[in-house]
């Protein structure tokens, strides 16, 4: 296991989270494609802490996480009040700022 | 070199979960696939040397922030609910023994009957003990900063969910 192939296979991660982002319409697809992009960049936080020697790769990764949590809990707090205003959750629908 | 070959199956499994996740057309399998994803990376960090990290991850990932997926899903989808009658698959009784497997085996590795292979390791580098000392000496500000912002982010929740006042 070559530090090399870890860090292509972050990236291919990433770049299909982000894909996902850009690509669906239904945001609860995308709050997962951007959960999955957190989560193939601790994937090479990691891999990173395993190669240098070092453990300050995995304390960032614990610092990833509390973000993400944080982050998950006001979006889908958002989410929530999205659908509970205009019953839809279709990035499509809100163009419109004021509803 | 068990090791070796682990990591490849499991990037392998993890690419085509994360396909799966960004291409599923409904929202819970998408968030299953999401879920499976976090196991699968829970995995790679024990053979990348981080325990304590692959311990975490199921903790928050899969535990709370997949359970918080499926809760806001299912609160959208209420009238979509099936009620047709549970059918045991061929699939239903796989999963049920390969769990049933995956548990014996943890178990009979917590007795000391089966040996963990080279690579598989909970002391030394990336252990509980080692992160928690890095984390209290060199990182203590940015640990309180999260806990700081984990507290943002509860209040920032409620206030978007509540109920406002007619004035």
């Amino acid at each position: 296991m070559s530090y090399q192939f870890l860090v292509i296979l972050s990236f291919l991660l990433f770049v299909t989270g982000m894909i996902g982002v850009a690509m669906r319409r239904n945001i609860i697809i995308v709050l997962v494609s951007l959960e999955l992009m957190l989560n193939a960049v601790n994937i090479l936080f990691v891999s990173a802490s395993k190669y240098l020697h070092t453990l300050d790769g995995q304390i960032f990764v614990i610092m990833i996480i509390t973000i993400a949590a944080a982050e998950t809990a006001i979006a889908l707090a958002l989410v929530a009040k999205i659908f509970k205003t205009i019953g839809l959750v279709k990035i499509d629908d809100l163009k419109k700022l004021k509803w | 070199m068990i090791s070796h070959v682990l990591l490849y199956i499991t990037a392998i499994l993890l690419v085509i979960t994360y396909i799966y996740a960004v291409v599923a057309g409904n929202p819970i399998y998408s968030a299953i696939a999401m879920g499976v994803a976090f196991f699968l990376t829970s995995f790679l960090f024990v053979l990348l040397g981080a325990p304590f990290l692959a311990a975490v991850q199921v903790i928050i990932y899969v535990g709370a922030m997949l359970v918080m997926f499926l809760f806001v899903i299912m609160m959208f989808d209420l009238n979509k609910v099936s009620t047709a009658p549970v059918k045991y698959k061929p699939t239903t009784i796989l999963s049920y023994l390969i769990i049933m497997l995956i548990l014996l085996v943890s178990f009979y590795m917590a007795r000391g009957v089966i040996k963990l292979p080279e690579g598989f390791t909970i002391v030394g580098f990336g252990s509980a003990e080692n992160i928690g000392f890095y984390l209290m000496r060199y990182y203590l500000l940015p640990f309180e900063l999260a806990s700081f912002v984990l507290l943002v982010g509860v209040f920032g929740a409620l206030t978007f969910i509540k109920k406002r006042k007619k004035v």
